[in-house]
């Protein structure tokens, strides 16, 4: 393809004015696209986190049953055995045991529905970001027992501060009711209500105690990578064998991972549109280009020239345009989406300093993804838009005729 | 011993739709050109020269009638195969010269090779100009060349994979009388020399005077077919190719 390849190129400095403002659409398009993707990577990842260390966790190894009725009763069947399968999986940042019951806290005449959630108050931190942020007290210690630590939204509901004393009650394991005296060491404000009124933490012995129910209802991972959920799934899976079941965060927050894929669904399509236009655009460019020199393709057809040697070379000559406008994208996107992962958008005078959705305490700054995969992704955008904008003019040059287009000449 | 016949048209018509309108382009035309022949192709405008050449070179199909060049029917032969033969065994020289404006001459020559998938087709391709003396031009562009110098590229393009059938249409219309003879002068070398066939079409007398065979169409049909008696000895003229004092186009 030397001469080929040499004809392609020169080619497309024979219109220097139109092929430059062909790379300069396609570029500001790439760019636009690359904002818009390292957006939408860094919001997926913010609230992946959010989500994760607002207790969902990652992956989650849940009862047999539980996908089905979500009952914070059910016990896992065989917690050695999944704390052992947990310990062979590489890439855990993080993991905690827990469970849960439906109780009513009251304090003199208030009484709030809560779930209370059972932990280990030496692993807890590690993967509850909440449980770091006690804004009055303290967090629970694992020596101690009947002590709880709060949401600001349940104390201001019992009106109920630090030391004081609350009467939690439950459905035991026989379907008794159980009480039980709860000291607030400690209350957590998010900024959120929502968030605020979920949280209700004690340690695990307490909840056995209250329900009468023995183990963990859940053993919750952290993972380096969010984005590994599904491969830590499967090997859990596995490694388990059975007894207990594996479900990811998007399982565990159906809603949420639906709300974020649409998110997703709007801004891709949003980028969609830019590049579509951008692809007509330069589709137009091309095709102006083939009609002005249809007669030297009808002379190197009448050479012998095949039509797929010619739809070669103008796509060689979107090859080119591609990369170039692939190295202005990346020189256009790359400051914009470096300030947006280091700096980030505020979004507070929005929504406020948190808001919440779907039981998830979202912090308002969103940062932008960066990464090696901007280069590959410009460079495959670009490429992408020149070539199929590049597909019609190639296939109409190809189709001409040698005899009809020296005539008309 | 009788040589092979490159061209056999029997009863060749080729009409266009312009419109609602046909045009009968050619008529019935019966034609054999044998292998080197030097033939010039006559006849006023409209006659169906360039047509015929068109047909010839395997560019077009004829409406009804038989075409055969060299050996392969016309009419059947796919687009595909339609290009390979023109690839293979038929060169082309074109009224305006026709090279690509952004190859140089010897680039220009060097792309039919390539096309062929010729091995060594550099040196191929400046063995050819420096045979047609075009060296000293090897590393221009078209737009750095006269006329004169445009259609002797374009003939050494034509002529780079010694196709056995060229063909020429109005290869001197653009040109000045001195460089219509030293092109003519060229042409009858290389067929004296490689044993090429030659078809060109032509309204110019002087250039008339080259061929060995006249053929003159008239309304779409052989009105004349005269072959010089005793061909002419050729004069080779010194210095062929290389750029005339007084190029123009």
């Amino acid at each position: 393809m030397g001469t080929a390849w040499t004809y392609a190129r020169r080619s497309l400095l024979r219109n220097a004015r139109r092929t430059a403002l062909s790379i300069v659409g396609i570029g500001i398009g790439c760019a636009l696209a690359l904002f818009m993707e390292s957006l939408n990577r860094g919001r997926d990842e913010l609230f992946a986190r959010m989500g994760a260390y607002g207790g969902a966790g990652h992956v989650r190894i849940v009862p047999e049953g539980w996908r089905e009725r979500r009952d914070p009763r059910l016990r896992l069947a065989n917690l050695p055995a999944d704390v052992d399968a947990v310990r062979q999986l590489g890439g855990v940042a993080a993991v905690t045991v827990r469970a849960r019951a439906q109780a009513l806290v009251a304090m003199g005449t208030h009484v709030v529905p809560v779930e209370i959630v059972g932990v280990d108050p030496d692993t807890e931190p590690s993967t509850n970001r909440f449980a770091r942020n006690v804004t009055q007290g303290r967090y629970l210690q694992s020596s101690e027992s009947h002590a709880v630590v709060i949401g600001q939204a349940i104390a201001d509901r019992l009106v109920a501060g630090l030391d004081d004393d609350i009467l939690v009650t439950a459905v035991g394991k026989n379907g008794d009711i159980e009480s039980m005296l709860l000291k607030i060491v400690g209350i957590v404000r998010t900024g959120s209500d929502e968030i605020d009124a979920t949280i209700c933490q004690v340690v695990l012995k307490d909840v056995e105690r209250l329900t009468g129910l023995t183990g963990a209802g859940e053993v919750t991972l952290i993972l380096e990578d969010w984005e590994r959920a599904d491969v830590a799934k499967v090997a859990l899976t596995q490694a388990i064998g059975g007894a207990d079941d594996v479900v990811t965060w998007g399982e565990i927050s159906p809603e949420f991972k639906g709300h974020l894929e649409q998110d997703n669904a709007v801004s891709r399509l949003v980028s969609g549109i830019i590049l579509l236009i951008v692809v007509l655009g330069v589709a137009g460019a091309q095709l102006a280009a083939v009609l002005e020199r249809r007669r030297e393709f009808a002379v190197l057809s009448a050479l012998g020239m095949r039509s797929r040697m010619i739809i070669a070379v103008l796509l060689q000559e979107a090859l080119a345009i591609g990369i170039a406008s692939a190295a202005l994208g990346l020189l256009l996107g790359l400051p914009f989406v470096w300030t947006l992962a280091t700096r980030g958008i505020d979004l507070s005078q929005y929504m406020g300093a948190s808001y919440s959705f779907q039981g998830v305490l979202i912090e308002p700054v969103i940062y932008g993804n960066f990464g090696v995969w901007t280069a590959w992704y410009v460079l495959t955008v670009a490429i992408m838009v020149t070539v199929i904008a590049s597909l019609y003019p190639a296939w109409f040059a190809s189709r001409t005729n040698p005899a009809d287009a020296l005539r008309v000449a | 011993m009788m040589s092979e016949s490159i061209l056999l048209a029997r009863g060749v018509t080729k009409v266009f739709e312009l419109g609602r309108q046909e045009v009968r382009a050619l008529r019935g035309v019966d034609l054999e050109v044998r292998e080197g022949e030097f033939m010039a192709l006559v006849g006023p405008s409209g006659s169906g020269k360039t047509t015929l050449l068109n047909l010839v070179g395997a560019l077009d199909v004829p409406t009804s009638g038989e075409l055969v060049v060299l050996g392969q029917k016309i009419a059947i032969l796919s687009r595909r195969e339609r290009a390979d033969l023109r690839l293979r065994s038929i060169g082309f020289v074109f009224q305006a010269f026709n090279l690509v404006p952004v190859l140089t001459a010897l680039e220009n020559v060097e792309f039919v090779l390539e096309l062929q998938g010729l091995e060594h087709r550099r040196d191929r391709a400046r063995e050819v100009l420096q045979e047609l003396g075009l060296a000293d031009l090897a590393d221009r562009r078209p737009s750095e060349l006269s006329g004169g110098q445009q259609q002797r590229v374009a003939v050494a393009r034509a002529i780079a994979a010694r196709p056995a059938l060229v063909l020429a249409d109005e290869p001197t219309a653009n040109l000045d009388g001195e460089n219509a003879e030293i092109l003519m002068h060229m042409m009858r070398d290389l067929r004296d020399r490689h044993g090429m066939t030659f078809i060109f079409s032509t309204h110019d007398a002087r250039v008339v005077a080259h061929a060995v065979r006249v053929v003159t169409l008239v309304d779409g049909r052989v009105a004349r077919d005269e072959v010089t008696p005793g061909e002419a000895p050729h004069e080779i003229i010194p210095g062929i190719g290389k750029a005339p004092a007084t190029a123009s186009a």
